[in-house]
């Protein structure tokens, strides 16, 4: 991993046309401003996280949930 | 062709309509080929099922079947990705989460599954910055 060090108002460039700027460093939080072009998508990484975890516990379906399926759909 | 399923056995699925999915589901990125399964006698529920793995389905709903107010706001990255031109090619799955018994069945409406039915490609999408999350009640508490 490239590590760099940036102050506030200091950015990075990052390939075409993406720029990562530390907006205001307090109380441990970093403000993070991107500049990015519309066709990339930007998230918080424990956001992948948590719907990874949701995907892997969905996949957990068992052929006998379909029956009980069936009675719900009226509820 | 007949393809074994987790759900309903061996069953008949047209090739035509299988789904290629660039990117897999996040956490499942090796799997990139799943059919939509209409479940019999029941048209509020259908089935993702993998045709790589017979072992790995998902149960899935229209959103908008149980969540009338439900919002997404497809990014033109994606759009492009999936070669959506117009709203009406996209249509948007969302997978169930069964943990514990059936009546407490959740739905992900943080990140739905939008497939170009014409194009037979399909991308789970993350909503950045919306109100939802992975645990949608599809049934509310009784007494709450």
């Amino acid at each position: 991993m490239l590590v760099l060090s940036r102050k506030e108002n200091e950015g990075i460039v990052i390939g075409d046309g993406i720029v990562v700027r530390v907006i205001a460093i307090e109380d441990g939080r970093v403000r993070l401003g991107i500049e990015a072009p519309r066709d990339v998508t930007i998230h918080r990484e424990e956001i992948f996280e948590t719907i990874k975890n949701e995907n892997i516990e969905a996949a957990k379906v068992l052929p006998g949930m379909m029956d009980v399926l069936k009675e719900l759909k009226n509820l | 062709m007949i393809r074994d399923t987790k759900i309903l056995g061996s069953i008949e699925v047209d090739e035509g309509s299988v789904i290629s999915f660039e990117e897999g589901l996040l956490g499942l990125e090796d799997y990139k080929e799943y059919a939509l399964i209409e479940l019999p006698d029941n048209d509020k529920f259908l089935c993702l099922q993998s045709m790589e793995d017979s072992g790995l389905a998902f149960f899935a709903i229209n959103p908008w079947d149980f969540f009338p107010g439900y919002e997404i706001d497809i990014a033109d990255g994606e759009m492009a990705a999936l070669g959506i031109n117009g709203p009406e090619q996209a249509h948007v799955y969302c997978i169930l989460t069964v943990a514990g018994e059936i009546k407490d069945i959740t739905a992900n409406l943080l990140a739905p599954i939008v497939i170009n039915a014409e194009k037979n490609r399909g991308k789970q999408l993350v909503l950045a910055e919306s109100m939802y999350n992975t645990k949608h009640r599809l049934f509310k508490k009784k007494g709450v």
